[in-house]
């Protein structure tokens, strides 16, 4: 009948970790408290055998905490041996599951006091995280903020591209240009008159008032005189853009400001 | 690539500087082109000499992740520095939980409970929120679908540990079923029932 004796260790090894057993007995109550074998499962023998090496083995320590162990191993025999006789036992059952609440008490209260032990350890321990500051990682993304840098010859350098680019660019000074404007050859405003001349003589088309003009800028100076007159209602201009007629509207030239 | 270990080292250095936040050790070794064991030997010579020289950075390792931080002996001086508060000390319970969670992980809260005899909600709560626990899966089979609780990176560092390994042991029973105290440094008796 080593059949139980099989599983427990297999549930031993597996559960290594989590749960630490004291010894067989220990471990057939926990697994009883898990459902995971049923009383009737256990060999009386094997109870016995566990119960009889863990007195002998308690004869050598304290006995009080040695007692808790063998009344456990005694309360378990006394209902295994009910539960023998009546499987029905509803008394022997709670009695059971009394013993199991109570084992399972002591191992949270065993594994409370290692906890509560180790916490002394572990504030000294914290104080060191208490005591660091880190520093948060540098952005992926750069912002808007400029990290970079450069020697201080490189604003000089840009300074000086500033200066070159100054000199060409400024635009030359006026008086390079009196020499060029000081003489109009063609003034609008008496461009404006010998227009007005010819509106008086009859001329109607537009193109014609060009004619006789001699160079570009005689005939830029008409052009901008028949502009100006629009602008001050002197002269009125219909038709399309190939017959185009000139009219005057009575305004005198007085009312051209140039 | 022939470079000698100076130049690595201080490569490295400023790697950890600029990243600030926790590298994985792969990433060192892979930008440097150097295998691991000459990278950890490199880290450890860094974290030895800031140690040594008593600077003012520590290099930190949890698991396979390195960091720099400040060093705690100038805490109180940095902190005035930026004016700000010594971070709050870990409660009992907290520290309780934390342990239970830290010895036993992964576990769930009933299990934390079961250990402490209270209701540990609120502690659990506040330990997630300080980043010291972290839910790492759920019980689909059991009623309630309890979560599982780990402790986090944070943990390793606030602790000074690089892993689990370095938690100092529990205390074990002795053969009566004691816990035996006295073999830890000078603290017995703390926890006899």
């Amino acid at each position: 009948m080593d059949g139980p004796v099989y599983k427990l260790e297999q549930v031993v090894h597996s559960k290594a970790g989590m749960e630490d057993f004291e010894g067989p007995l220990d471990l057939i109550l926990f697994l009883l408290s898990k459902n995971k074998i049923e009383i009737q499962d256990i060999p009386i023998s094997l109870i016995l055998e566990q119960y009889l090496a863990y007195l002998e083995l308690r004869q050598q320590m304290d006995l009080e905490v040695a007692s808790e162990f063998v009344t456990m191993a005694a309360q378990l025999m006394f209902i295994k041996t009910r539960m023998l006789l009546s499987l029905e036992d509803a008394e022997a059952k709670s009695e059971m599951e009394q013993l199991v609440k109570a084992l399972e008490e002591r191992r949270s209260s065993e594994n409370y006091a290692k906890i509560k032990f180790v916490t002394a350890r572990l504030s000294e321990m914290g104080e060191f995280g208490r005591s660091i500051l880190l520093k948060s990682p540098e952005p992926l993304e750069r912002g808007k903020v400029y990290k970079y840098s450069h020697r201080p010859a490189e604003l000089l350098a840009a300074w000086r591209q500033i200066g070159d680019r100054g000199e060409r660019r400024a635009p030359p000074p006026l008086s390079n240009f009196s020499e060029i404007v000081r003489q109009e050859p063609y003034p609008v405003e008496n461009k404006a008159r010998d227009i007005m001349g010819l509106l008086q003589r009859g001329v109607t088309s537009f193109r014609l008032l060009f004619r006789g003009n001699r160079s570009r800028s005689e005939m830029v100076a008409t052009f901008l005189a028949v502009l100006e007159m629009c602008r001050a209602r002197i002269i009125r201009l219909t038709g399309s853009p190939s017959d185009c007629t000139i009219t005057a509207t009575g305004e005198s030239l007085d009312s051209l400001q140039l | 690539m022939a470079r000698d270990m100076r130049d690595l080292e201080a490569a490295l250095e400023g790697i950890l500087f600029a990243a600030g936040e926790p590298i994985h050790i792969d990433r060192i070794c892979s930008s440097l082109e150097i295998n691991r064991s000459t990278a950890e030997k490199l880290l450890g010579k860094l974290g030895d000499y800031y140690a040594f020289e008593r600077r003012g950075i520590r290099l930190l390792h949890m698991e396979n992740d390195w960091q720099l931080c400040t060093a705690p002996e100038y805490a109180a001086v940095i902190r005035r520095t930026f004016e700000i508060r010594k971070p709050a000390k870990l409660s009992q319970p907290a520290l309780e939980v934390l342990a239970i969670v830290a010895y036993y992980q992964p576990v769930t809260r009933a299990y934390v409970d079961q250990v402490r005899g209270v209701d540990s909600a609120y502690t659990v709560s506040l330990l997630l929120d300080r980043d010291l626990i972290e839910v790492c899966g759920q019980l689909k089979e059991q009623p309630g679908r309890p979560r599982l609780y780990r402790t986090t990176e944070n943990f390793l560092r606030s602790f000074h540990i690089s892993s689990l390994e370095e938690l100092p042991p529990l205390p074990g029973m002795d053969e009566s079923g004691q816990l035996r105290l006295d073999s830890q440094d000078g603290e017995g008796g703390a926890a006899e029932e």
